[in-house]
């Protein structure tokens, strides 16, 4: 394994390999700034870039954007008080109050320091986690990961969005999208109606550019006819030198707030669903309980800024646990990165640290190295990618509209391509229109080849008998969870609506 | 756009044919892409991508690989029947997508649609059980079944093992269930965690026979595997089917010969390096090299030999 790693290391010390992850990181980060622009949108789009790619350089330049994305949300949270990103939302709540108070870019090198710190930190326990939970799952039988698969789709549907049955058409939906293609025990073709395009499924940037990235420019073509763009001025100013810096002492008075950020980040984060909204809402409620003056929170506390950008960054690396571990995306843009390693020819699970050891390690090498470029990027940025805020959607949108379709074709059916996502944008604007969880449908649709796999090896397995289910205890464990979230799990639902968004 | 397409492509064969020996000369004067029909990480992926450096070198352009699985092989070889006729544009993967797929599914090509530059070696099928389970050979696994009169169950990947298997059943009086499987992995993961009866693959069982986590029983194929000469193969067993899945590299249809030639010379150079041969020896697949001259006939063959296995059936 040591040999492993180091060869990981050499791999990733090369000029195309850093050359990503910079890269990554920067358009993450302005993707980050931009608001309207999602993290998930954004890998969407990006993934036909990585297609000419090696798998290292492209996967570690989209995990780049994902990261870079997190950290850059937090810039128009803190300085017009318009989260970048929804779970921003909390960071807003003492950030933009610091910025009333003339002490700006105090709270943007505090929320760099803690976005790395939680980063860095989830990192390493995603490297230490994933393979022996990964061990633990290579064991498992495809009775038990049919069981594994029922309970995580419920659950994603139970604690995502605002509805539970919304949730659940949404990831049914996703299957359903899934089913066309040739089946997989008599070889034929299945729902494809004459299409040989979608022999191996429904082409996933179609459904994923199409459903994330140009449905929302349909919402803001939508909304710049109704005339509602709003345009903040920007406040970049200090009032003075001290409140520019960031003193040691500041710094030291926050780690415990970065700290507990940090702990609920990597928590909250590994389980699929929850992702950083939570997170980040759960470590800001913390740390203002366990404070000697919770009435000042709202009002320019650090602490405040210091927990929810550690939790929200360290939900990112900590959301990949699943997917390493048993090949369970936690959140839509996991989801998505997924869906490029597919398209690099490798399966996310328990086996690929058996198949392709090196490159899990490399990727992992690559992450860490990522939170140092981050800092360095984010220090001598920040003030630069701030201007970003004032871009105009009249000229952001056609840019990605033209992106997505140019997305589409590369990958490779040509204008079926295409064509799929702009049926998919209008699927994708609807259910945005009608509430309906993208991240369920996305997992579900991606889960789906391999649910349908592992229920039909386990029907055969099992002769199609259910009482050959006590022989499989595990699997009985993973049902009962999946019935109790249906039933249970109303109050996490209620709180995502009182916090009024969806985590992407 | 299709009467356009067909000129071009008549002007270009018209050009081609007079300018035959300049152009090979000439030839290769921009990279060569090399379009895998399966994924990174597998057999094929492997050995090609070994092959592309000494043959960059051997042709003096770079030698590109890109990846484009679907379809048992035939999303790319649709990608190559597409492309110019001038031998930039490579096909890489296994026989069977010409000489099997378009007999099950309705693809859009046939197995003479194409230039067949070579077959540059041959996975090895073989069979293999968990060690728990006490059969030493298929005879041993159709007896035990019959013992218990209980169904067989393995790990299927493809339409061809379910035709051999049916063909198996029918002629012991026995039921041999498939359990769909994805790729030679899917199948080891299945046997590994002793699912099934038993399971085959090329070559990626290789390190888990070393490692004694699987027990290899038989040959899928009609002969017996180059690396355990005392396993029996399908023949030896009585039965006469087998698969046969040829490593093969091979161009649009109307590229000029001598490119043709060269291309396969280039392969044949490339797969006889050290480092070509070490992948070779390590995924089990036997090192045999089929030319231009013999390749086309080779797969019209092996067509001919699973079009009777299907009649057969019915």
């Amino acid at each position: 394994m040591a040999q492993q790693i180091a060869q990981a290391w050499t791999n990733v010390m090369s000029l195309e390999v850093i050359g990503y992850i910079t890269l990554g990181l920067f358009i993450g980060y302005i993707v980050g700034v931009l608001p309207g622009l999602s993290r998930a949108t954004a890998i969407a789009l990006l993934i036909p870039i990585t297609y000419k790619l090696p798998a290292l350089a492209g996967i570690s330049f989209l995990i780049g954007v994902s990261k870079g994305g997190n950290t850059g949300s937090a810039l128009t949270a803190i300085l017009i008080n318009v989260p970048g990103e929804p779970q921003s939302v909390v960071t807003a709540l003492d950030g933009y109050p610091l910025t009333q108070q003339g002490r700006a870019q105090k709270a943007l090198k505090l929320a760099l320091a803690a976005s790395v710190l939680g980063d860095f930190l989830s990192t390493i326990a995603l490297i230490a986690l994933a393979q022996p939970l990964a061990a633990v799952a290579v064991g498992m039988g495809p009775v038990e990961l049919t069981a594994v698969l029922i309970f995580a789709i419920t659950f994603i549907a139970a604690v995502s969005g605002a509805s539970f049955y919304k949730g659940l058409i949404a990831g049914f939906m996703g299957l359903l999208l899934a089913a066309p293609r040739l089946d997989m025990e008599t070889g034929q073709p299945r729902l494809t109606f004459g299409f040989n395009d979608i022999y191996d499924g429904v082409p996933l940037l179609a459904v994923a550019i199409g459903t994330l990235a140009l449905s929302e420019m349909l919402v803001q073509i939508d909304k710049g006819w109704r005339g509602s763009y709003e345009h903040k001025s920007l406040q970049l100013k200090s009032s003075t030198p001290e409140n520019r810096r960031l003193t040691p002492r500041e710094f030291f008075t926050c780690l415990p707030a970065i700290l507990r950020g940090t702990l609920v980040g990597i928590g909250i984060g590994s389980i699929p669903g929850m992702g950083a909204s939570i997170s980040s809402f759960l470590a800001y409620a913390w740390t203002k309980r366990r404070d000697k003056d919770p009435e000042s929170f709202g009002k320019g506390r650090l602490e405040g800024v210091a927990a929810a950008e550690a939790a929200d960054n360290a939900s990112v690396p900590a959301g990949l646990i699943p997917m390493f571990a048993i090949g369970l995306p936690s959140s839509a843009s996991a989801a998505l990165l997924m869906g490029a390693f597919m398209l690099h020819g490798l399966t996310p699970g328990p086996f690929l640290f058996r198949d392709d050891a090196v490159l899990v390690y490399a990727i992992f090498v690559g992450m860490v190295v990522a939170s140092f470029i981050m800092l360095a990027m984010g220090m001598i940025g920040q003030n630069l990618f701030a201007r970003l805020i004032a871009v105009s959607e009249v000229i952001l949108v056609p840019v990605i509209v033209f992106l997505c379709v140019i997305g589409a074709y590369l990958e490779g059916s040509g204008m079926f391509s295409v064509y799929l996502m702009l049926v998919f944008a209008f699927f994708g604007y609807f259910m945005k229109k009608f509430d309906f969880s993208f991240v369920t449908f996305l997992i579900g649709f991606i889960l789906g080849p391999m649910a349908e796999l592992s229920l039909r090896q386990a029907m055969i397995i099992t002769d199609g008998k259910i009482t050959s289910l006590a022989n499989h205890p595990v699997a009985l464990l993973f049902l009962a969870l999946a019935a109790l979230s249906i039933w249970r799990l109303s109050t996490f639902r209620r709180m995502r609506a009182r916090m009024g968004d969806e985590q992407a | 756009m299709k009467p356009r397409t067909a000129i071009a492509a008549a002007a270009m064969l018209l050009a081609a044919s007079l300018a035959d020996p300049a152009l090979a000369q000439n030839f290769p004067s921009k990279p060569i892409n090399i379009i895998i029909g399966f994924g990174a990480g597998g057999g094929t992926d492997a050995i090609l991508r070994a092959v592309a450096e000494p043959m960059s070198k051997s042709l003096g352009q770079p030698v590109l690989i890109t990846n484009k699985p679907g379809a048992g092989g035939g999303v790319a070889a649709m990608e190559i029947k597409g492309a110019q006729p001038d031998g930039y544009t490579i096909y890489g993967g296994g026989s069977l997508t010409f000489a099997f797929e378009p007999l099950v599914l309705k693809t859009q090509y046939q197995h003479d649609d194409f230039e067949h530059i070579a077959h540059v070696s041959l996975f090895q099928d073989g069979l293999f059980t968990h060690p728990s389970r006490p059969y030493k050979s298929m005879r041993d696994v159709i007896n035990a079944a019959k013992a218990e009169k209980r169904a067989i169950k393995y790990a299927s990947q493809y339409q061809l093992d379910k035709i051999i298997f049916a063909y198996v059943a029918k002629k012991e009086g026995i039921e041999i269930i498939p359990v769909p499987t994805q790729g030679g992995n899917g199948a080891v993961t299945m046997t590994l965690a002793n699912q099934v009866d038993f399971g085959f693959s090329g070559g990626t069982f290789g390190p888990h026979h070393e490692s004694g986590a699987l027990r290899v029983i038989g040959s899928m194929m009609a002969e017996r595997m180059e690396r355990f000469p005392d396993i029996l193969s399908m023949h030896d067993n009585g039965w006469m089917v087998g698969s046969g899945n040829y490593l093969t590299v091979s161009t649009t249809k109307g590229t000029p010969k001598p490119v043709v030639e060269k291309l396969a010379a280039a392969f044949k150079e490339g797969m006889g390096t050290p480092a070509v041969q070490a992948i070779v020896k390590s995924r089990y697949m036997k090192d045999v090299f089929i030319g231009p001259d013999k390749a086309g006939e080779v797969i019209k063959a092996e067509r001919d030999k699973y079009a009777k296995m299907i009649a057969d059936q019915k």
